[in-house]
């Protein structure tokens, strides 16, 4: 009996594996030859409220592609790698020997960096929507993103104008966020006002004597937060709990808070990464049923980079030349500019409104 | 309820107390992925955003969260404290912990006071929960930290010893503390290992604990 049940419990699996795999390899119904495309990015846990509106800005600008009718069916492969690198190291095995993927996306400095040797190696065009510079390295990969240096810019800009005399960045110690505060760093020591970086690893939740260290150090004026949530959301709150008003801040942090805490925030200026304003990201909002914008026009303007180049390009293999020979573009963000292998493009200010960052100071 | 679905009736296999840690970790992994599944592995508060009331008690001002939480650690000591050495039950307890074949052999119902003590750790821990939910917060993966932290305490003060797990708390906090003050956050958990394993070099059975020869 034992045997039977185990025998039947095999075949189920067996059965199991060849469906799904069927299910994988089976492409969608359409004559034209199929380009993939990979996109890692975090579908669940903590970064999954970037991730999700993300995969529909990309699911958009794939539907508009094949709606446009050209040489090719853009077919999106989405895989979840909840921020993780090793994680992800595993989904490009998948997306290069099984799915064998024309191009890739991806999301973040950290998932980046452990793209571009793949890409490099396999020859397969990597957008990163990233910050760190080092990933745009080799002739596959590529960053579409909003410069630390354009960043950094735009919020010198703020801090010159409000006053700012001394100011604590807490960075979270990822490449991003790394990058960022390099940038504005030497831009603060340029312009002679007093800084003190707190860089922190991960994971850490109490930040209550830091804090009191930063209070009695440098007695900031403006805190300026390059950490991700759950991280953002405890610092904030400690630090409010401990009786601080000072002004708070972000680079490109605010719009990734999946708590409420931002609402404690109102009427806090925040600097962010180009942002779309116009009818396709009113399309990806509905389809998204989600207010989110963060890196959704760079997410659907990376997808039209690779479909223009793919378009272009007199086989597939010729389309990294074409996005190589591209030196501007116009998305829905504005004009993207290259700069060696990075598409550059205007930072905006936000302002938090009803617990949300919106455009506009 | 998981002492009476998993650990006892393994217990009456002969499970030795190895195969029941080995199995408390596989049902711990389990709990973390089913809460994970439910709820999402986000991180969450509980109650407001910000704890906007706050205590002053003159050298220091915290949150009315904090001033509970140090409230109940002193709370459950002495209490527990009571409880073990003066109520029946507690006397039952001490008993089974020190031989729980002997314990056994005089006619204690073992099962039942083992029952007792699952139940109250659950209670204790339960509330530590939700105070750490209300404090900074809560994800499904936190538990592991906490749990190797309680064990580092416990191991500090002496294993089996209730005033060892106190005072061991104690030392490990302000350690952990001081040292941020020194250095900074992330030097925190590596003060908590850099403890451990001085304790387990040079005083392996704690500090309140006596060492046993052989």
């Amino acid at each position: 009996m034992k045997k039977v049940v185990l025998g039947l419990a095999a075949v189920v699996i067996v059965g199991l594996a060849v469906w799904r795999h069927q299910v994988i390899t089976r492409g969608p119904a359409t004559d034209k030859p199929i380009v993939k495309i990979g996109i890692v990015a975090p579908l669940s846990g903590n970064l999954a409220i970037i991730g999700r509106p993300v995969k529909g800005a990309l699911e958009v600008a794939f539907q508009d592609a094949n709606a446009r009718g050209g040489k090719y069916f853009y077919q999106p492969i989405f895989e979840d790698n909840q921020f993780s690198p090793m994680r992800t190291a595993t989904i490009l095995k998948k997306f290069v020997f099984v799915d064998k993927v024309d191009a890739i996306l991806s999301l973040g400095s950290n998932i980046g960096l452990v793209t571009a040797p793949v890409a490099e190696e396999n020859k397969v065009p990597h957008i990163s929507l990233a910050t760190d510079p080092a990933i745009a390295s080799g002739t596959y990969n590529f960053i579409n993103w909003t410069t630390p240096e354009t960043e950094a810019r735009k919020a010198m800009e703020i801090i010159l104008k409000k006053g700012y005399k001394r100011i604590a960045l807490i960075v979270a110690n990822h490449q991003g966020p790394l990058a960022m505060s390099e940038a504005l760093v030497s831009k603060l020591n340029a312009a002679g006002i007093v800084n003190k970086t707190l860089v922190s690893n991960p994971g850490i939740r109490d930040f209550r004597i830091d804090i009191e260290k930063l209070k009695r150090s440098v007695n900031p004026d403006l805190y300026v937060m390059l950490f991700f949530d759950p991280e953002l959301t405890i610092f904030i709150k400690q630090l409010r709990e401990s009786g601080a008003k000072t002004d708070v801040t972000g680079i490109e942090t605010f719009s990734m808070v999946s708590s409420d805490i931002l609402s404690a925030l109102e009427g806090t200026w925040c600097i962010d990464g180009a942002e779309a304003d116009n009818e396709t990201m009113d399309r990806i909002k509905a389809h998204n049923k989600s207010d989110a914008t963060y890196a959704l026009g760079q997410s659907y303007d990376s997808a039209m980079l690779l479909v223009k180049a793919f378009e272009t390009a007199p086989d597939k293999a010729g389309a990294i030349d074409i996005l190589a020979a591209t030196t501007e573009y116009d998305g829905i963000v504005g004009r993207l500019t290259r700069k060696g292998n990075i598409f550059d493009s205007e930072a905006v200010v936000k302002t938090i409104r009803g617990g949300k960052a919106v455009i506009g100071e | 309820m998981l002492e009476a679905l998993a650990y006892k009736p393994m217990r009456l296999h002969g499970a030795s107390p190895m195969i029941l840690l080995v199995v408390s970790l596989g049902l711990y992994t389990v709990f973390e992925a089913t809460i994970s599944l439910i709820f999402g592995a986000q991180y969450y508060t509980l109650g407001k955003a910000l704890n906007a009331h706050q205590i002053n008690l003159g050298i220091a001002t915290m949150p009315v969260i904090q001033f509970v939480t140090i409230i109940l650690f002193f709370g459950f000591y002495i209490g527990l404290r009571i409880f073990l050495e003066r109520t029946f039950i507690g006397k039952q307890i001490r008993a089974v912990h020190d031989s729980t074949t002997l314990a056994h052999i005089i006619g204690m119902r073992t099962d039942r006071i083992i029952l007792i003590v699952s139940v109250i750790a659950g209670a204790i821990l339960g509330v530590c929960g939700i105070l750490i939910g209300y404090d900074v917060g809560m994800e499904p993966t936190m538990g592991f930290n906490w749990l190797f932290k309680g064990m580092i305490s416990a191991i500090i003060g002496g294993m089996r010893n209730l005033k060892g797990a106190f005072w061991g708390a104690l030392f490990l906090a302000f350690s952990e503390n001081i040292a941020v003050w020194i250095f900074a956050s992330e030097w925190r958990d590596l003060i908590s290992f850099i403890i451990f394993i001085g304790f387990l070099y040079v005083r392996p059975q704690g500090i309140f604990q006596k060492k046993v020869g052989f």
